[in-house]
């Protein structure tokens, strides 16, 4: 059974309407942000959704951790219904802005015994001051830290504390929103390494969403492509990057600037991200995809790609 | 004979703790028609050289302290006065910003910005100035120009603005284009766009682009000289492909080590360890020193190290590094 | 504590708090600094200009002045403190309330503050002491009913920004209670705004105060207030000019040290980074 399953999960948003859509009586149009997104979060992976400005991720990362509730389908965890944040705390979140993350006006230490006292109220003060030692070495900061205020330190520091933070209740699940991205590389990798490290020593699963392919080509085991709202492809993370299928997949591997190599002369792709309003009943990508046909227009479905990948494309599974 | 000649360039920032020297001893030259990358990371002072070549500081506490900025046919920058150097601005050379909304006027229209950048520098019709804008789109590779030039920056999509930030740029055809981190705040594929963009400008047009970055990746792809950038100084200067497939500078050698692209599923990233020195009060020696796994207590005693050329590199590619073979101590 | 230190730190900050602490301490040593009772009638020497004996002259009553302006700082500093923290209080509460809750709460609550703002200040606050009859409680009520409002729009906008912050969003996951979201985490981030807008409106309190006096509708003579110090001196200004020009000062004085308060205050109470 999935850990974390979403299950057809929609969520969308009512765009205001002004006097003169109201005495035209247009109907009310929907900002779609998540559109029909099955997906099974197995135990003890770290599974990638990665895509552009207006693909959902950071919706789908809120809904998937009981920040915002589903309109349509289901979130499930451990097989039971998602109603809000989890009570015990078993699934957790990380931000991207490590300096938006932190209230600017408490200690470390001070914002972790919150957390700590929270979820075990029976622990007298010192050992709750304990507790927070050990989640700050757990994370790799000195004891000091304790003392110190977001402010003072770098953004690589309020990361791991944010993380130290998420950690506090024991989770199972950490959804992490563009953890990395705010931060110079040389810093992303010490955070990538502690990622990695919580997910082989503690089974702890993670949820990575990003827009960096070459972090989650190195980082996670799948990898969950989104295009306004669905998602369009999903494979392992070896599979997807030897040998994308969806067209906008690898429109996306083949823009990601590589240090190695000059880039090739075509343009991947042209246009831009459409207007998310105009929907459109088949294939979102289709205006922008090389491969367009009439076919195309009619609605996609999740197709089989070999042993465990998934994609939405016609095209991009062999005729049987 | 270069275009731009940047030579031993300080620029200080006033700061409650004391004054901060953002660039310390920076000179480098940009030869006409050339794309040279400087990449480093946050606070390292790539952006503070830049805006300190047209002195665009955004009313930051900051002043250049020292250094010439010799520009091709214009002068000596960091000695002219506001008046001249707002007639070089525009003119002779163009700055493209990080984030295309902060850089537009929310509340004019595209059209009307452009043709303002066109009507400061020479007299003109609104018509003239009108159909000028319109080309400049056309040149930018805006769909349905004519319908944006009546928009407001708000209604076009991040990479339409940047594309309207960089025609009024190329308004008056500089021979200098300066861009700080222009694609940063874009989605990778719009990024391809916007970089292929000036890239094909460079090309037809002949301009010089000073591009700045942290990403290593965008600096392969459009840059064809490249600089390393440090704690206010150069550590590392050369032709692209030579500075990343054979890095010289400890540094550069670190920043390429962290990178996740370049690492197997299975190994562990390296990180630099440590934090960049303060540029209130900067230790002595080679500011790279304290996090450098090589580093030899000469690294640490007397001034930075200058840029030299290193024995058996290729001609042109500099290095701050004292250490004979980088490969082991020595020397 | 931490406050105070970075108050002393910066210019503004510091004098402020000098004057603040020299007023309050010349409210407090008044009988030392002065033997002359302020209440006290000796119209032998009435109306006599400043002088060695009397610093600041006498009035027509030949009350001591520099008594009397001493005596009466007492009452400004009261009135700033009640007619402005107390309304600060209510409208910070209002405020934060609107702001986080949204919906109708925020929809009741702002209506509410329209209502209050429709009326022009004065009037409303003449209304109200007018019906009630004037003293100086009946100040502190009217003051209550008409100056939260400013303080609940200005914490309502910080709220609704705080409440977008990540770590908001972070203590949301971690099911802390709304109460506590609200009062632990948003209020402190929220009130700064607030706290540095209540400095100028102690001066525009003192001033409201004085101009309740000039009606006759706050504080009763024979209290030293300096509003009603100035406009029991409007028959004389010609003869006794004194008598008008040193209460004048010390509003101007304590209207100034406010206002350097406030400045300290807005830079002390920065976060930083």
């Amino acid at each position: 059974m999935p850990q974390l399953e979403f299950r057809q999960v929609e969520r969308r948003f009512p765009v205001k309407r002004d006097l003169g859509d109201l005495l035209a009586r247009r109907d009310r149009v929907w900002l779609h942000a998540v559109r029909g997104v099955d997906l099974a979060v197995r135990r003890g992976e770290i599974l990638g959704i990665v895509g552009e400005s207006g693909c959902g991720k950071s919706t789908l990362a809120r809904i998937g951790v009981g920040l915002q509730p589903a309109d349509g389908g289901a979130v499930l965890f451990d097989g039971h219904p998602l109603d809000g944040p989890d009570r015990a705390g078993r699934l957790q979140m990380v931000f991207q802005d490590p300096y938006s993350s932190l209230n600017p006006r408490m200690t470390i230490g001070t914002q972790l015994a919150e957390v700590v006292a929270h979820y075990q109220p029976q622990l007298s003060r010192a050992d709750r001051a304990a507790r927070v030692q050990e989640i700050l070495a757990e994370v790799g900061l000195v004891p000091e830290t304790a003392l110190k205020f977001p402010h003072a330190l770098s953004g690589g520091q309020r990361q791991r504390v944010s993380i130290a933070r998420a950690l506090c209740p024991g989770p199972e699940i950490l959804v992490a929103d563009e953890p990395v991205s705010a931060l110079d590389a040389s810093v992303q990798a010490q955070i990538i390494n502690l990622l990695k490290r919580l997910n082989r020593d503690k089974g702890l699963t993670i949820v990575f969403i990003s827009h960096d392919m070459n972090v989650v080509r190195y980082l996670c085991d799948r990898v969950a492509v989104m295009y306004l709202g669905e998602i369009v492809e999903l494979q392992d993370s070896a599979a997807l990057f030897a040998a994308p299928a969806h067209p906008y997949t690898r429109a996306l591997i083949a823009a990601v600037p590589d240090v190695r190599r000059p880039q090739p002369l075509a343009e991947p792709i042209s246009g831009e991200i459409p207007d998310p309003f105009a929907l459109l009943p088949g294939c979102r990508f289709a205006p922008r995809c090389p491969l367009a046909e009439p076919a195309c227009q009619a609605p996609q479905p999740m197709r089989a790609l070999g042993p465990s990948g998934l994609v939405r494309c016609w095209k991009a599974v062999p005729a049987t | 004979m270069s275009l731009l000649s940047i030579r031993n360039l300080r620029t200080e920032f006033q700061s409650p703790s004391g004054i901060a020297r953002a660039v310390d001893g920076v000179s480098f030259d940009v030869e006409p028609g050339e794309i040279f990358g400087i990449v480093g990371e946050s606070g390292c002072g790539k952006s503070a050289t830049c805006r300190s070549i047209l002195r665009l500081f955004g009313g930051a506490p900051a002043r250049i302290a020292g250094g010439q900025i010799l520009l091709d046919g214009a002068g000596d920058l960091a000695a002219m006065t506001e008046r001249e150097l707002a007639q070089v601005r525009g003119r002779d050379a163009a700055f493209i910003f990080q984030d295309p909304l902060t850089a537009l006027n929310p509340t004019m229209k595209i059209g009307r910005q452009i043709a303002e950048v066109i009507l400061r520098h020479r007299k003109a019709s609104r018509a003239e100035a009108r159909e000028a804008a319109l080309q400049l789109l056309r040149d930018v590779h805006v769909t349905s120009p004519e319908r944006r030039l009546d928009a407001y920056p708000h209604e076009l999509s991040g990479g339409l603005r940047q594309r309207v930030v960089i025609a009024m740029a190329l308004a008056l055809r500089p021979r200098l284009i300066i861009a700080d981190e222009p694609t940063t705040a874009l989605d990778v594929t719009v990024q391809d766009q916007i970089l292929r963009l000036l890239k094909e400008r460079r090309d037809s047009l002949g301009t010089s682009i000073i591009l700045i970055t942290h990403d290593l990746g965008v600096v392969s792809q459009i840059c064809d000289r490249m600089a390393v950038m440090y704690a206010g100084r150069l550590v590392e200067t050369g032709r692209v492909r030579e500075v990343l497939d054979a890095p010289s500078h400890p540094y550069t050698r670190a920043l390429l080590a962290a990178l996740p692209g370049q690492v197997g599923r299975d190994r562990a990233l390296t990180p630099i360890e440590g934090a960049p020195p303060s540029l209130i009060a900067p230790p002595p020696g080679c500011r790279f020193a304290p996090r450098c796994t090589r580093a030899l207590a000469r690294c640490t005693q007397g001034d930075p190290p200058p840029l030299a050329p290193r024995a058996g590199a290729a001609p042109g590619h500099l290095d701050a590094c004292i250490l004979d073979e980088v490969s082991d101590a020595a020397a | 504590m931490r406050l105070l230190r970075n108050l002393l730190r910066n210019p503004a900050g510091a004098i402020g708090l000098a004057m603040m602490a020299l007023t309050a301490a010349a409210t407090v040593l008044t009988p030392l600094l002065s033997p002359f009772d302020p209440f006290a009638l000796d119209f032998a020497n009435a109306m006599q200009p400043p002088s060695a004996l009397h610093w600041f002259g006498t009035d027509n009553f030949g009350r001591d002045i520099f008594t009397r302006v001493l005596a009466g700082a007492v009452y400004d500093l009261r009135l700033a403190l009640i007619c402005v923290f107390g309304p600060m209080a209510i409208g910070v509460l209002v405020g934060l309330a609107a702001g986080y809750f949204g919906g109708r709460v925020d929809a009741l609550l702002m209506r509410l503050t329209d209502i209050v703002w429709a009326f022009p200040f004065y009037v409303l606050v003449l209304a109200i002491v007018g019906v009630l009859g004037p003293s100086e409680t009946n100040l502190y009520i009217a003051f209550f009913i008409v100056n939260w409002i400013g303080y609940a729009r200005i914490v309502r906008g910080e709220t609704l920004l705080i409440s977008r912050l990540e770590f908001i969003e972070a203590a949301r996951v971690l099911r802390f209670g709304r109460l506590r979201v609200m009062l632990r985490h948003i209020l402190p981030n929220a009130t700064t705004p607030a706290l540095v807008y209540s400095m100028s409106d102690v001066v525009l309190t003192v001033q409201a105060v004085a101009a309740m006096s000039f009606f006759g509708l706050g504080v009763q003579p024979p209290a030293p207030e300096w509003g009603l110090l100035i406009v029991e001196s409007i028959d004389f200004m010609r003869e006794a000019p004194w008598m008008t020009i040193f209460p004048g000062l010390a509003i101007v004085w304590i209207g100034i040290a406010f206002a350097l308060l406030g400045e300290g205050l807005s830079t002390a109470l920065k976060p930083k980074g």
